[in-house]
């Protein structure tokens, strides 16, 4: 047989192609007609190209287009949503079920994306805020990324760069005076431009003029609309009226916006720097961002500010040697790893619940769209196309959507707010987070997405149903054997994400634990402490400050109820110090000076915190201002220096001169990680100028029952000094904690509605089968077997799947945990007994789960159950 | 008939064709020019309305030329009133003048 000939062959598979978008029911019909046309049209016109043959073809994507559109028309479409409505009234419980599960899904959705949505998506409310960056000084030999900038170094960037206005700023508190009582202001030195690099100068007033940053010139201060609303009363006389800030007065030159915001949480006042020139370039301190301008690309700006970084080193090679710029940009700066890495993972959790939700809710469906078979023949059996019936079911699951969107946003409103809770009000814009346009959209997005996907199930299964079968008397309900794997598939599927999620939120919680717990190296369950400033006016040098603790010191010791009594100049948790160090007896350069971290501390410090000493004495009484200098340092310092001598009478020099070490003790964690502990170097209090101390007071009975007997003994050696920030130190690390704290918990919850949903699978699949199979089970027993065999049975088939699901979610467990290690804080990512654990607790779900309709089972009534058909 | 207003210019085309003894689609398409995405919806609609009918040929006679049943299309009764409605409706939009005509150039 001769082969016909291309454009034929060619014009023949379009048509083929195209007629696949025709409904079946309709598609015979169509394909006839257009090969009729086709051979029609070749026999008059054999002689054309072939490609007008091929051009002619195409027209029959466009007639199927039009046959498929004709199908879906708008008045089929409502009627459609009418009898969903109608039918979806006939099963409340199932709706309600469905509805409930998917609102969970879709709520825990939309309270995630609303923080993620913040933190990772928004640009910051800047101008052309993807121009404004941030600038880092960098050292590979000191291992330096990300360090703060000096101010020599600062000006210079900013007096050389051509491309990017650079401005700079510094964290300071004030005492204000002059009102009913002294208060105590946030505030930060910023540079004179740091408004216009911002792009959001003050709306009342001016901004700083370059002459103010000069020192002595910047007795000047721009304040927050909130301030001006709290001291002023929103006065707008309130320029050129003038405020105590550290007993100095300065004139207010301007208010800004109500819209403002800056990265720096809770600041009030912003002050200009007071530029003497005599600034350290060894001294890295200042916060420096910058506005690329316009003409240039932010890649420009990088390499020209890197230039000017190299050119600093080479010419101050004492002190910057080795020193290079990072420039990024600003929001990429504020999304940190742990922000990035905690968004991805949320984001994925909620996914996972999301499926979850909507394998559950098909299922549902499925199970209402079996009961409905002699309905959906019948419709068929009367003239309603296969097209149209899909159609009816994607509308009953759009319906159920809409409502769990509804519900869901609802849960999310109580979401959102539980999880503004639990986030530390200082993170980065966690106040712009709420119930917003954005997260509306998101909702909405996700909830037509959620109905289509679980919608397509009961649609899948009507185009298998077989009319006829399905209208017989006492016909086996349609789907049969391959629906009831589908659903199997489901509720494993949803199983095996719960298994992940649990083992996720399981690991997330010790990593917290971990952190939290009792590796701490010190103890900090009994202890109270409390801080107290003593005013530089009326302490002027060590001697009174000596004075002040060694008379307060024994009359707290004295309380009943206290063991020890200490002091150290930052508590554990509550922040850090480092400063430069050598050890040789020569002073050598700046690039070759060691850092350590430093504590100033009373006597009895370790004995409070109940950190062992190790070697040699910690400090005594008689270490006073005037006595030879001495330090006590942990074993990381040991280990760093001293691995295999002695350290004991070895000398190290600090700027403020040289100090001999004279004990050693173990190391404590203090910072939120569980790395190896740094380096640490205590030193007497009175050996320095210490006008701040928290104060930790080791008890016997609980702490804060003793808060008014110390106020009342420091009353009584000074009365006019307050004492703040009185709480247990358990509390201080618990705070501290509050950011790590963010992920366990939601994780937790997750996978909470992740546990319950996917039990609640377990069961609906099995009561389900169990219903499907009353006669066969009836038969059964009929046949002599008895009610423990077909309990155990069922029991059976219900805890395979829920075997099935355990399986493949601890592989796929085993997949991601990976990806949690930045939370995990040193527990195994494959932490055996997690793993087991979940996948016993979840086994054991699924047994309880299958339990209850396995007895219903056993109720069946042989003869009642045969007779029923 | 709301629907006969909403007649497109491509379908008055077919439809006017078939009231001058186009049968087939093919054979539209040459009397039109329209392309084939066209033609084909257009009778398919044209049937919807009532102003078209089709029927398979005898198969006898197909086969008696060797060739596969063809499906051929007449205008109906309705389809005729309809078609003088849209033409003249059509025809009120013919240009007034010259200077009319060269401003609207896509008229019949």
């Amino acid at each position: 047989m001769s082969r016909a000939p291309l454009g034929l062959r060619a014009a023949r598979t379009v048509i083929r192609l195209a007629g696949a978008f025709v409904p079946r029911e309709r598609r015979g019909e169509w394909q006839r007609l257009w090969s009729a046309e086709l051979e029609h049209r070749w026999q008059v016109h054999r002689q054309r190209p072939a490609r007008d043959l091929v051009r002619w073809s195409l027209g029959a994507f466009s007639h199927a287009w039009y046959v498929l559109r004709t199908e879906f028309t708008m008045d089929s479409i409502l009627q459609d949503v009418r009898y969903a409505l109608r039918s979806l009234r006939s099963g409340k419980g199932l709706v309600a079920v469905a509805v409930i599960s998917l609102a969970l899904g879709i709520g825990a959705s939309a309270s995630i994306f609303s923080v993620v949505d913040v933190l990772m998506f928004r640009p910051l409310p800047y101008e052309d805020s993807e121009r404004v960056v941030r600038i880092y000084t960098t050292n590979e030999e000191r291992g330096w990324t990300e360090v703060s900038v000096t101010v020599p170094d600062f000006l210079d960037f900013r007096d050389q760069s051509e491309v990017t206005d650079i401005a700079a700023s510094s964290g300071e508190s004030f005492n204000l005076s002059g009102g009913d009582r002294p208060e105590r202001v946030v505030g930060r030195r910023v540079s004179y431009n740091f408004f216009r690099v911002l792009g959001m100068p003050p709306v009342r007033g001016r901004s700083f003029t370059e002459g103010e940053e000069r020192a002595g010139q910047n007795r000047v201060v721009i304040i927050t609309d909130g301030f001006w609303h709290r001291h002023f009363g929103a006065d707008p006389a309130v320029l050129d009226e003038t405020v105590l800030l550290n007993g100095e007065p300065h004139t207010i030159v301007g208010v800004l916006s109500p819209d403002f915001w800056s990265e720096y949480h809770g600041v009030d006042v912003w002050v200009p720097f007071g530029v003497t020139g005599e600034e350290s370039r060894a001294s890295y301190y200042l916060s420096v961002v910058g506005r690329v301008q316009p003409t240039a690309t932010v890649d420009r700006a990088r390499v020209e500010i890197s230039q000017i970084a190299n050119q600093i080193a080479a010419a101050y090679p004492q002190t910057s040697s080795g020193n290079g710029a990072h420039m990024l940009t600003l929001q990429s700066n504020m999304t940190d790893e742990g922000v990035r890495s905690g968004s991805l993972i949320g984001m994925t959790a909620v996914a996972f619940v999301l499926l979850i939700a909507c394998a559950n809710v098909a299922n549902l469906l499925l199970t209402r769209a079996a009961g409905r078979d002699r309905e959906v023949a019948l419709r068929g059996a009367l003239g309603a196309g296969r097209i149209r019936i899909a159609q009816q079911f994607l509308a009953e699951a759009v319906v159920i959507s809409l409502l769990g969107g509804a519900l869901g946003l609802v849960f999310a409103a109580f979401g959102i707010r539980g999880l503004i809770s639990i986030i530390p009000p200082d993170f980065e814009r966690i106040d712009a987070v709420g119930l917003d346009g954005r997260v509306l959209l998101f909702t909405g997005v996700v909830t037509i997405a959620t109905g289509l996907i679980f919608g397509m199930a009961p649609v899948l299964q009507s185009a298998k149903t077989n009319f006829v079968d399905s209208l017989k008397e006492g016909g086996r309900s349609g789907g049969g054997v391959t629906s009831g794997r589908f659903r199997k598939a489901l509720v494993v599927a949803e199983v095996s994400l719960a298994v992940t999620l649990l083992v996720a939120s399981a690991l997330l919680v010790q990593g917290f634990n971990r952190l939290q717990g009792g590796e701490n190296g010190f103890d900090e369950t009994d202890v109270l402490t409390f801080r107290i400033t003593l005013p530089a006016n009326e302490f002027p040098d060590t001697t009174a400050l000596d004075a002040f603790y060694t008379s307060l010191r024994p009359r707290i010791q004295a309380l009943p109820g206290v063991v020890s009594a200490s002091a150290t100049s930052i508590l554990p948790w509550r922040g850090n110090s480092g400063t430069w160090y050598w050890l040789s007896e020569q002073e050598p350069l700046d690039s070759e000076k060691s850092i350590t971290n430093y504590r100033y501390i009373l006597p009895e410090y370790f004995e409070a915190l109940d950190v062992p000493l190790l070697r040699g004495r910690t400090f005594t009484g008689g270490d006073r201002p005037t006595t030879a200098r001495v330090v006590v340092i942990n074993e990381a310092m040991v280990a760093r220096h001293w691995a295999d001598a002695d350290p004991i009478g070895q000398r190290i020099h600090l700027s403020s001169g040289v100090r001999e070490i004279v004990g050693v003790v173990a190391d404590t964690r203090e910072y939120g990680s569980t790395d190896a502990p740094d380096p640490m170097m205590y030193m007497a209090t009175v050996q320095g100028m210490n006008r701040s101390m928290s104060w930790v007071v080791e008890t016997s009975t609980p702490p804060a029952a003793l808060a008014d007997a110390v106020r009342a003994e420091v009353a009584a050696v000074n009365p006019n000094l307050p004492v703040f920030q009185v709480m247990g130190l358990d509390l201080v690390i618990r705070d501290a904690l509050q950011g790590d704290a963010i992920m366990p918990r939601v994780m937790g919850v997750l996978a909470l509605v992740a546990l319950v949903l996917s039990v609640g699978g377990v069961y609906g699949v099995m009561a389900y089968s169990v219903s499907q199979r009353t006669r066969e089970l009836g038969i059964r027993m009929a046949l002599g077997a008895h009610g423990r065999s077909v309990m155990s049975m069922v029991v059976r088939q219900g805890t395979m799947l829920a075997g099935l699901g355990v399986g493949v979610g601890i592989l796929l467990a085993l997949g991601v945990s990976r990806g949690l290690s930045l939370f995990l804080y040193g527990v195994n990512p494959f932490h055996p007994p997690t793993f087991v654990g979940v996948a016993v607790f979840l086994l054991g779900a699924g047994v309880a789960a299958s339990y209850f309709p396995a007895r219903r089972a056993t109720k069946v009534d042989p003869m009642l159950a045969l007779r029923t058909e | 008939m709301k629907e006969d207003k909403r007649l497109s210019l491509g379908t008055v085309m077919v439809l006017h064709a078939m009231a001058r003894g186009c049968q087939y689609g093919f054979d539209i398409i040459e009397e039109t020019g329209l392309t084939s995405g066209t033609i084909y919806p257009a009778l398919e609609k044209l049937e919807q309305l009532g102003l078209a009918r089709s029927e398979w040929e005898d198969g006898r006679v197909a086969q008696q030329e060797k060739r596969p049943a063809r499906r051929y299309y007449t205008i109906t009764a309705r389809g005729k009133t309809t078609l003088v409605e849209a033409l003249e409706r059509y025809r009120s939009l013919a240009p007034l003048d010259a200077a009319a005509a060269s401003s609207k150039p896509r008229t019949i």
